[in-house]
C-alpha cells in the first residue's frame, strides 16, 4: 500500500481534502478515497487560527505542487537540502506561482530545510562535527544525494513526476554529477553550503547572506548529525538559540520589511510561525 | 512502415503497422518499439514480411495519451478492448513481449475467441514457482550515477551486447530518449508497481 501512496500524489491529495474538511469546521468527515475509503475520519481539536494555521507542503521545485499550494493559499517547504543559488531560484519560481495565482510572495511562506553545527569558535565547530557530518553523509544518504550506489531520490519507475516535468528536469541533469553524499574533503562540503558549521559569528554571516538572497522566513535545521553525541547537538542548538537566532531574526526582519513593503511582516511572522 | 492515431474514448492511440497477410496484433515491452525506439526493430520488420503486424504504443508511451484511470492489469483489457473495437479487429494473431506479454496472456485469457496463435516473450505477468519476475523498478535507476548495466543484465542476454548498449546506454542518451524509456516505465508501474510485483497470480 505505501507504493499506492507514492502514485499520483495521492497522499497530498488525501491530506489536502481532510485539512480541506477540517478548516471548513467539518468535524466527521467521510472521504471514499480511491486506495483509501475512510468512513469515519474524526478531525480534532479544533483549530483556533483564522481563517486555518498554516499548512506546509514540502517539495522539490516541482511546479505542480507550488500551484497546489497556491491554489490553497498554503506555505511552501523546500526539502532537497540544495542551497545557494537553487533556493534564490525555488524562491522566484514560488513567487511567479503566487502571482499567477492572485496572491504575492511572502518570506513566511517559504522555508528551507539545512544543517547547521554551531561551537565558540570556527576551529573548535569543525573538530566538534567532523566525526558526525562525515558518518552523515557517508552512512545516512544511501540511495539519495550520493552516486555510491543506486540513486532512488527521483527513482524513474516512481511514476509521481508527469512526463512533461520529467523532461524540464533532464534538461538540468547531469550524469555522475557530485552530490552532497559524493563531497570528498571539508572545503567542497563547506562550498555546497548544504551543511554549515562555524562560530555564531559565522554561521550568522552565512545563513545571513541565504536569508538575504533566497528571501526565506523559515529554517528546519537538522543539528545533529550521523553519530554526534546528544551533548554536542545540544550545546549547539543552545548557542544558535542564543546567539544566531536572535541576530537572523532581527536582521531578516528588517530586510523583509524594507523589501515587503504593504505587508507587516511581525504580525504576519507571528500568525505563521 | 505507416503510423496513425485512433481516438479510443476520446483519447488518442499511436498505432504503427506494416506488411501484409494475417493479422498480427503485437503488443511492446520495455526493450521495443515505443519504449526504446519510434519505429521498429529488426524483428517487426521479418515479421512484417509474413503478417500484417500492428502495434500500437501503451498509454502513456509513444504519441498515445497518457490514461490516468489504469491502475490494474483489468484496466488495460478493457483498454486494449476498445482499441480492437476501433479498429475492427476480430480475430488475430497475438505477440507479446515482456510487459506486453502480460497484457497479451490477460487478453488471451478473457477472450480466446479473438485469438488465433499467442506468442509469449519473456512475458511479464506470469507467476512461476521459484522464479521470481525481476524488479525494474529497482534497477530502472542508474548506479554511480550513470551505469544501466544491472539494467541491461536484467533485460538481456550480456550488459555489453551491442543492442543492449545501444538501448539503455550509460550517462544520459538523447532527451526525446530518455523520456521514450520513462514513459514506459511509468506505464509499466501503472500496472506492476504495486504487490504482487508484476504478475497476477489467478493467470
Amino acid at each position: 500500500m505505501p507504493f499506492r501512496l507514492i502514485r499520483e500524489k495521492i497522499h497530498v491529495r488525501l491530506t489536502v481534502h481532510t485539512v480541506d474538511a477540517f478548516f471548513k469546521g467539518e468535524r466527521v468527515l467521510a472521504y471514499e478515497g480511491r486506495y483509501f475509503p475512510l468512513r469515519y475520519v474524526n478531525l480534532w481539536p479544533k483549530p483556533l487560527q483564522k481563517p486555518f494555521p498554516p499548512v506546509w507542503v514540502p517539495g522539490s521545485r516541482s511546479a505542480s505542487t507550488m500551484i497546489e499550494v497556491a491554489k490553497r493559499g498554503y506555505c511552501y517547504f523546500l526539502s532537497s537540502r540544495s542551497h545557494g543559488g537553487e533556493t534564490h531560484r525555488a524562491q522566484q519560481e514560488f513567487a511567479a506561482v503566487l502571482e499567477k495565482h492572485g496572491d504575492r510572495y511572502h518570506p513566511f511562506r517559504f522555508g528551507i530545510l539545512m544543517s547547521t553545527y554551531v561551537a565558540e569558535t570556527d576551529r573548535q565547530a569543525r573538530e566538534e562535527c567532523e566525526e558526525g557530518v562525515w558518518y552523515f553523509l557517508k552512512n545516512c544518504l544511501k540511495g539519495h544525494l550520493r552516486r555510491e550506489g543506486r540513486q532512488l531520490t527521483y527513482g524513474p519507475g516512481v511514476p509521481y513526476i508527469p512526463t512533461a516535468a520529467w523532461r524540464e528536469y533532464l534538461k538540468g541533469y547531469k550524469p555522475g554529477r557530485k552530490l552532497l553524499g559524493d563531497v570528498e574533503n571539508w572545503e567542497e562540503l563547506d562550498a555546497s553550503q548544504s551543511i554549515i558549521v562555524g562560530s555564531p559569528e559565522t554561521v550568522i554571516r552565512r545563513i545571513g547572506a541565504l536569508i538575504e538572497k533566497a528571501k526565506v522566513g523559515n529554517l528546519l535545521i537538522q543539528f545533529q548529525l550521523g553519530n554526534m553525541p546528544d551533548r554536542l547537538a545540544r550545546k549547539s542548538m543552545k548557542l544558535f538559540a542564543e546567539q544566531v537566532a536572535p541576530a537572523l531574526r532581527h536582521d531578516s526582519m528588517k530586510q523583509f520589511t524594507r523589501e515587503f513593503s504593504g505587508l507587516n511582516i511581525e504580525q504576519s511572522a507571528e500568525t505563521l510561525l | 512502415m505507416s503510423g496513425r492515431t485512433l481516438k479510443v474514448n476520446g483519447r488518442r492511440v499511436w498505432v504503427l503497422e506494416d506488411g501484409g497477410g494475417a493479422l498480427l496484433l503485437y503488443l511492446h515491452g520495455l526493450a521495443d518499439v515505443h519504449s526504446v525506439k519510434e519505429s521498429w526493430l529488426p524483428f517487426h520488420e521479418r515479421l512484417a514480411e509474413r503478417a500484417r503486424v500492428i502495434a500500437p504504443a501503451h498509454p502513456g508511451c509513444a504519441q498515445t495519451d497518457e490514461n490516468k484511470d489504469i491502475d490494474a492489469i483489468e484496466d488495460m483489457v478493457f483498454h486494449y478492448l476498445e482499441v480492437l473495437d476501433a479498429m475492427k479487429l476480430t480475430q488475430f494473431d497475438l505477440v507479446g513481449s515482456c510487459v506486453g506479454g502480460w497484457v497479451a496472456a490477460e487478453i488471451a485469457a478473457r477472450h480466446p475467441e479473438k485469438i488465433r496463435k499467442l506468442v509469449l516473450i519473456g512475458a511479464a505477468g506470469l507467476f512461476v514457482e521459484g522464479a521470481l519476475i525481476g524488479d525494474i523498478f529497482m534497477m530502472a535507476p542508474s548506479e554511480r550515477g550513470s551505469s544501466y548495466a544491472s539494467l541491461r543484465e536484467m533485460l538481456f542476454v550480456s550488459a555489453e551486447q551491442p543492442q543492449a548498449l545501444e538501448m539503455f546506454p550509460d550517462g544520459m542518451g538523447e532527451i526525446e530518449d530518455e523520456l521514450r524509456r520513462y514513459q514506459m516505465l511509468r506505464f509499466s508501474s501503472r500496472i506492476g508497481f504495486k504487490p504482487p510485483y508484476f504478475y497476477n497470480r489467478p493467470l
